[in-house]
């Protein structure tokens, strides 16, 4: 097998490709590691992507169906025999901790949603063991959580103003928990020898791995049970009814919930476009629920069914009976049973049925019980060894050898050697390859991005504020080397050194999603990411290294974070440091390449970058007008008021807003750190993209460009704003508007500029 | 004819998504989608069974 080209038929099967890479030893690896130490045996280890699988064939064949960190477990254990049992142990505590639940749903969280997907795709297919994906997606939680807020307002006699939103967003996790434990319980019940994997895939996305269900009927069975559960439970939480976010004057649309789509894993006829597939069944699905809630039904749908059911021998048609009358009265049973499932649901309903528990703490009763009811899903999770059980990598906790401007994964590593060296384990070559690799997946990596989660941005903007000062003290100060880069960096003195951050919002990557589908989206946002960003950040001046020098991390969305430590060395030893001046330079850098990128023929852009594009794509592209990426329709109408203008339309293409700031806190002090810092640069991201989302539309209204639907008729290029948080992170000020020439605010003037300007101004400095 | 069992999709609806390319599918589409499954007794949205359980919980 030779590179991503041949795990095209796999369900995200470049995940595959990136996964067996890591165990591969080629011969030029064998050589180098031979001429270090002669006397290593690699005799075991895989020399192709190839013998990876087979390897991995054994392993299913031995212990089934495992989760990613299992895998990877066992392949180590596999190419490492007869190492010393401390080593083995910590590398499967290692990655059996990366087991460990995500804290809304109770499942594996985003970082393996890719490689599970793709091993349960080539499980089915290398051993034709039957093999079911479940495809989930909840409805409404914005509109949930706005319902809470009204509630708990109503309670508590306040306006729902009063109420903070991440209280009302508490219960709505509750209510998403009660429903995905209630799912993997009942499937849990159904096919009690089964492999469960459930992961969240996205915010209100789950997936749900099954080794079971094969045949139509049993998936049919599960489909209809666990949306009859879903609905019993969203009723007992008094959620059927509340208005939709988007369509609040949609009754079918109304309430809380989730719908699914099962797929058969050895069913799938195009990789790349089965998501869109059950994406269509989901929303399908959500329509019908909503009728039935109601007591209706769709006719149409169920007359299909119907026929389908007939055709296949799955109903028997009665004697004397036409097609069409056994379609005619299964249309009647279904609507006399909708009416009582909607009547059986009101019953369960608290909001209906006073007898039931009222109110807030009536919701938190209910799900309280149900989840001791429901249990917890046996997963594999062990306790991370202590030595790596801690976020704390930078300053005094700094391990040795490690440089400020280190990576995240590399800290961890170190922290591990020591940990060895002082135990007095030697590790061989191959001991130290998977060791390493193993303690790396403590920095997971964003699957959709292919940059860091969020969590280690948190972690990583802590060890940074922890090491500036180390870093600063390390400097020769007057050395010309160091002159020089201050001069470069737009600054007067070591003390003006500080790490650097900025929050990237692009805007319209739903839009990439619904017109190019997930996949290609995909590519899409890994090119923002590394060659945008990435790239923007290079051509600022900083220096491509060996070492890592800066940080990126994917939020969801088109959200991105970037962390930039105080400073570095090149490759010839000459420093560089982190400045506003360098931040203005990548903003600038990134309009540029976002300008590009609108410039780009999408199907030429796809095809070079690994996308999915055959004659029906390019067929597709042509007919929709879809020639750059400029042309990336905005899906949703976005309405903003100008005085007397109400202005209506869609912000084509993509565009990018830049929020930079120093990092500058005390991470001792209460009410602050990586987590409060990188939330506060985002909220003022988004609420830049916001304004100037209203920005564009206002001008092109005014210069009376926007056409008949309301879409800007040519794409409006990027205007960029920044902000810089002063010395705690609570308070942001303004350094520029669009076109601002002035742009580095002397520290000093920090406080009184914070005290001043204490609502950001949209583009052009507009209020 | 493809039968409910068969690990191969029919071929209309093989051809009905390569027509609509690698993008998110309308909900005219998606409606389409789900009709010819279901026609072709395959697993798709339906909440006749679903109600079918509801009304029989009713009754107990």
């Amino acid at each position: 097998m030779a590179g991503a080209q041949a795990w095209q038929q796999v369900l995200e099967g470049d995940s595959i490709d990136r996964f067996f890479a890591h165990f591969v030893l080629d011969d030029a690896q064998r050589g180098k590691i031979l001429r270090d130490y002669p006397s290593a045996d690699l005799s075991h280890l895989p020399s192709s992507k190839a013998d990876v699988l087979k390897d991995l064939h054994d392993i299913w064949q031995r212990d089934g169906f495992l989760t990613p960190a299992e895998t990877q477990a066992a392949l180590i254990e596999k190419y490492l025999p007869g190492a010393d049992e401390r080593l083995t142990r910590f590398i499967r505590d290692t990655e059996l901790s990366r087991n460990k639940p995500e804290t809304v749903t109770g499942y594996l969280s985003k970082e393996h949603a890719y490689l599970a997907t793709a091993l349960a795709h080539l499980y089915a297919q290398q051993t034709g063991m039957p093999m079911t994906m479940v495809e989930v997606d909840f409805s409404n939680m914005g509109g949930t959580n706005d319902y809470f807020r009204q509630k708990l307002a109503s309670e508590k006699a306040v306006l729902p103003l009063d109420i903070p939103q991440r209280e009302a967003e508490v219960l709505t996790d509750l209510a998403v928990r009660v429903l995905s434990a209630g799912m993997t319980a009942d499937i849990a019940a159904m096919y009690p020898d089964a492999r469960i994997v459930p992961i969240r895939t996205g915010g209100d996305e789950l997936r749900i791995l099954i080794t079971g269900v094969s045949e139509p009927a049993e998936q049919l069975r599960l489909s209809d049970t666990l949306h009859a559960n879903i609905e019993k439970r969203v009723a007992a939480m008094g959620l059927q009814d509340h208005p939709h976010l988007k369509a609040p004057e949609d009754p079918r649309r109304a309430g809380f919930g989730a719908a699914l789509a099962v797929q058969d894993m050895h069913q799938i006829s195009n990789p790349g476009t089965l998501i869109q597939e059950l994406d269509a069944r989901i929303t399908e699905m959500k329509n019908q629920l909503g009728m039935m809630r109601l007591g209706m039904i769709d006719r149409e749908a169920v007359a299909a069914e119907a026929e389908g059911k007939l055709r296949f021998g799955l109903i028997r048609m009665p004697l004397g009976l036409s097609a069409d009358d056994v379609i005619d009265l299964e249309i009647a049973k279904a609507q006399k049973n909708a009416e009582k499932a909607a009547h059986a649901l009101r019953d369960m309903n608290p909001e209906y049925n006073p007898e039931l528990p009222q109110g807030v703490d009536g919701f938190k009763n209910y799900a309280a019980q149900t989840m001791a009811q429901l249990g917890r899903l046996a997963m594999a999770v062990a306790v991370l060894p202590q030595i790596l059980d801690t976020d704390k990598l930078g300053g005094p906790f700094r391990p040795m050898g490690i440089r400020p401007s280190d990576s995240l994964e590399r800290r961890y590593v170190a922290r591990a050697l020591e940990h060895f060296d002082q135990e007095g384990i030697a590790l061989s070559p191959a001991a130290l390859r998977f060791l390493k690799l193993s303690v790396r997946g403590l920095a997971p990596e964003d699957p959709s991005a292919q940059v860091m989660m969020p969590v280690g941005m948190v972690r990583m903007i802590d060890n940074a504020a922890a090491d500036a000062q180390d870093f600063r003290a390390q400097v020769t100060v007057h050395h010309s080397d160091v002159d020089a880069a201050l001069r470069t960096a737009g600054l007067k003195s070591m003390q003006q050194v500080m790490p650097q951050a900025m929050a990237v919002s692009v805007h319209n990557l739903a839009g990439l999603n619904s017109a190019l589908g997930h996949h290609n989206a995909d590519i899409v946002l890994r090119h923002i990411a590394h060659e945008v960003i990435g790239g923007a950040i290079h051509a600022a001046g900083v220096p491509r290294q060996a070492r890592s020098s800066f940080a990126i991390a994917h939020h969801g969305g088109g959200n991105f974070s970037v962390l930039l430590p105080a400073g570095g060395t090149d490759a010839q030893g000459r420093s560089w440091f982190a400045s506003q001046a360098l931040i203005h330079k990548a903003r600038g850098e990134i309009k540029e390449r976002i300008g590009q990128l609108n410039k780009s023929p999408i199907a030429k852009f796809l095809s070079q970058n690994g996308g999915y594009v055959d004659q029906d794509v390019y067929q597709y592209l042509e007919e929709k007008n879809l020639n750059t990426f400029a042309d990336i329709r905005d899906p949703k109408e976005r309405t903003y008021v100008f005085g007397d203008d109400i202005v209506k339309g869609r912000v084509n293409g993509i565009h990018a807003i830049v929020v930079g700031a120093a990092v500058s806190y005390d991470p001792q002090m209460p009410g602050t750190g990586g987590g409060v810092f990188i939330g506060n640069l985002r909220t003022r991201a988004d609420a830049m993209m916001e304004q100037y989302r209203g920005a564009v539309l206002h001008q092109l209204y005014k210069q009376g460009a926007l056409d008949g639907d309301h879409t800007p008729v040519r794409p409006f290029q990027a205007a960029f704003n920044s902000y810089a948080i002063g010395n705690h992170a609570g308070a942001a000020f303004i350094l520029g508007g669009a076109d601002a020439k002035k742009y580095v605010q002397p520290q000093e003037t920090a406080a009184a500029d914070d005290r001043r300007q204490d609502k950001p101004k949209g583009p052009g400095g507009r209020a | 004819m493809t039968s409910a069992g068969s690990k191969q999709l029919p071929e209309e609806i093989v051809e009905f998504m390569a027509k609509i390319g690698p993008r998110s599918l309308t909900d005219e589409e998606a409606r389409a989608l789900n009709l010819l499954r279901l026609k072709h007794g395959l697993p798709a949205a339906s909440a006749a069974g679903v109600a079918a359980i509801l009304a029989d919980k009713d009754k107990g």
